[in-house]
């Protein structure tokens, strides 16, 4: 025990290994950590505005940016007055040989020119709808060329052409005024929908295998706490099983490690490189655990820890059986890694837990068309199955699953994971130099 | 033979990586001072070094290192070990690996400075302690790791190719030091160089194929590898072993078993 306490000691004076084992992966994961509570609480602060009120705002959204960018280019934020379309005719005294038909269609750098070897039969209703309100005039002419002219090639395709940022911002509202009208659309859509909720009021939902009904809604506090814990616990267990690698490779890189071990003993350096693994994941927790606790009550409110007593046991023997089936998962993906790198099997080993967990998921979320009680059997089955049951264990506090579930399936995880390292462990004893 | 001399027992030692027998010995008993490890690359040098300082778990059998009092060494107590290539972080001072070392052995990160001063003069370390690891030969990892050895006062110093990459000079200088050790401690040196190994060892272990093909003081060893009426160097009867099969497994040394 003391020479393990000293070697840890000793390590941690080490600056590469203080950097590279502690600082920076906890910094690391703290970020991750923030950067999921931010995420979450701009995901539930959507969630819980109501589609009306969220379709009032899309409706005013596009609006003020297009006022603020009519405001830049005519001075003024207000639609522009009706369109007037500008035939020119045929001018032999005009320098360009064609003139603009009246007074007001004199040319401005803003208008829109369709340049065309016919204006006076040329079409253009089309480009009325598109800027009418967005522009002040629209020339149909031969060689006029104000800020946005629209010409045709030889194949009789159109090409437009913003002659200047002004021109281009002109183009803009156009396109945005199509974009205006297509958000309207969804905002009654949500308006529907608005309606619609407050006919029914908060939607649950009932699963045969749950204790409890199932909360639909955005106030449901579980659903946050759940995606967060979830994310601790992995990068916890990740942390954890990589602090192991990390300091065999980095003693087996410099060439240390068989006279370390020999020096040590292989039990005080093994207890070792567990107390640098403790610490490194109390390091993280205890960066975290302060940041879940306030970031959870910035979104669900002050009482959100309370609100979980009744649910207290069961989550607890949630965290357990994550805790358990996550190592699992860690370890057999670390331990395929270390000893069959160099095989060109390696990737499956690493990712086939993954993709069991995958087809668990299906398996289980498939099952629910079939409303029986065998149906329900066969997802409380998949649930307590480890890595099968991966998807199900992660959610289960928002499923409300039997407390004996998810003791079932951490149990498993534990005795699965306790044989795997017992099977390699002989292993690693005999490849210390290859780790 | 001196009192600090060791006994090596092996007994159905049995040492396997996945399906590859690195070692198979039914049955070990020698005493030697200075015992050298020879045999071919693969031969098993390494792997019984390893599974002598319980790096490495016998498949089967078991194989101890006992005193003169038959007592068995413990490996992180009563042995040092200094690999093939040495062993310093790449990245820290040699001062800070060293003092790292003696905080761990010794629990006196100073201990280089007082009683292990003395190895880091013998072994020339002094000049080295303010370089950092990566920028250290071969010759010299080897020579800091050797001092580091030395300063845990071990009773049976474990070398893997101790000589591999030395100039003239290192090899007659690292030839002195072991025999100004001799004294104090037991050394076990696994190296190819057969000249240096008839000049320092008391006892020959010659490994074949994981097997341990004869063992012997160096004269009786050269005797048995040659064959009966001719004579020639430990390093003639190496080449002629290595050139043919030897002969069955037979101890030569029976004056040295204990």
């Amino acid at each position: 025990m003391i020479r393990a306490l000293r070697l840890v000691w000793s390590l941690m004076r080490i600056p590469h290994v203080t950097v590279s084992l502690f600082l920076v992966p906890t910094a690391l994961s703290l970020v991750f950590v923030f950067v999921q509570l931010v995420v979450t609480g701009v995901v539930v602060r959507t969630a819980e505005v109501k589609p009306r009120a969220f379709g009032d705002r899309l409706k005013e959204q596009p609006r003020q940016d297009v006022r603020t960018l009519r405001g830049i280019l005519y001075g003024s934020k207000e639609p522009r007055q009706k369109l007037i379309i500008c035939r020119w005719h045929p001018d032999p005294s005009s320098s360009t040989g064609e003139s603009p038909p009246s007074p007001e269609c004199s040319p401005d750098r803003l208008d829109v020119a369709i340049q065309s070897d016919a204006p006076e039969s040329l079409d253009v209703e089309m480009y009325r709808s598109w800027f009418d309100g967005e522009a002040d005039r629209l020339h149909v002419c031969r060689t006029c060329d104000p800020d946005v002219v629209i010409s045709f090639g030889p194949d009789g395709k159109p090409k437009t052409e913003a002659r200047s940022i002004f021109g281009l911002g002109v183009l803009v509202l156009a396109v945005t005024k199509r974009d205006s009208m297509r958000i309207e659309h969804r905002a009654e859509y949500l308006q529907v929908i608005g309606d619609f909720q407050d006919t029914i009021g908060s939607m649950f939902m009932f699963i045969p295998e749950a204790s409890g009904f199932v909360e639909l809604s955005a106030s449901n506090a579980l659903i946050p706490f759940t995606a967060n814990v979830v994310l601790v616990v992995m990068i916890a267990v990740w942390l954890a099983l990589r602090a192991h690698r990390k300091v065999l490779e980095y003693f087996s890189q410099n060439g240390v490690l068989l006279p370390l071990v020999a020096a040590t003993g292989k039990r005080p350096f093994y207890l070792a490189v567990w107390m640098l693994t403790g610490a490194r994941v109390s390091c993280f927790l205890m960066g975290s655990l302060p940041m879940l606790y306030f970031g959870l009550q910035s979104i669900s409110g002050k009482g959100v820890f309370e609100s979980f007593r009744p649910d207290a046991g069961m989550l607890l023997v949630w965290a357990v059986a994550l805790i358990t089936t996550l190592g699992f998962l860690t370890a057999i993906a670390s331990i395929s890694d270390l000893k069959h790198r160099d095989s060109m099997f390696a990737l499956l080993y690493r990712y086939l837990p993954f993709a069991v967990a995958v087809l668990g998921a299906f398996l289980w979320a498939g099952s629910f068309i079939l409303a029986s009680d065998s149906s329900t059997s066969f997802r409380l089955a998949v649930a307590s199955t480890p890595i099968l049951g991966l998807m199900p264990l992660l959610i289960a506090p928002i499923l409300k699953l039997p407390a004996w579930v998810l003791a079932l399936h951490g149990g498993a995880s534990l005795v699965a994971l306790l044989a795997l390292l017992r099977a390699n462990t002989t292993w690693f004893a005999a490849h210390l130099e290859e780790v | 033979m001196s009192d600090v001399a060791v006994s090596l027992r092996a007994s159905g030692l049995r040492v396997q990586y996945q399906t590859l027998q690195a070692l198979d010995i039914p049955d070990l008993s020698e005493r030697g001072g200075v015992i050298a490890l020879v045999g071919h690359n693969g031969a098993g040098k390494s792997t019984l070094i390893k599974t002598m300082l319980g790096l490495l778990p016998p498949r089967r059998g078991a194989i101890s290192v006992l005193d003169s009092s038959g007592k068995a060494l413990v490996p992180e107590y009563d042995m040092a070990f200094c690999p093939e290539n040495g062993a310093v972080f790449a990245d820290i001072s040699v001062e800070h690996y060293v003092k790292l070392w003696c905080r761990i052995k010794q629990g006196d990160g100073k201990h280089y400075r007082k009683a292990g001063s003395q190895y880091v003069e013998m072994l020339d370390i002094a000049p080295l302690l303010s370089k950092r690891g990566r920028e250290l030969s071969k010759g010299q990892r080897r020579r800091v790791q050797t001092a580091l050895g030395f300063m845990g006062d071990p009773r049976l110093f474990l070398f893997d190719e101790p000589f591999d990459g030395l100039d003239v000079q290192r090899t007659i200088q690292l030839m002195e030091i072991v025999e100004a050790e001799r004294p104090k401690r037991a050394f076990l040196v696994s190296s190819h160089r057969m000249d240096v190994m008839e000049q320092v060892a008391d006892l020959v272990i010659v490994l074949r194929h994981g097997e341990v093909a004869c063992t012997g003081s160096v004269e009786q060893v050269t005797k048995t590898l040659l064959g009966s009426g001719q004579s020639g160097s430990l390093t003639d009867a190496m080449r002629k072993h290595l050139q043919h099969d030897c002969a069955p497994r037979q101890s030569s040394n029976s004056g040295a078993r204990s």
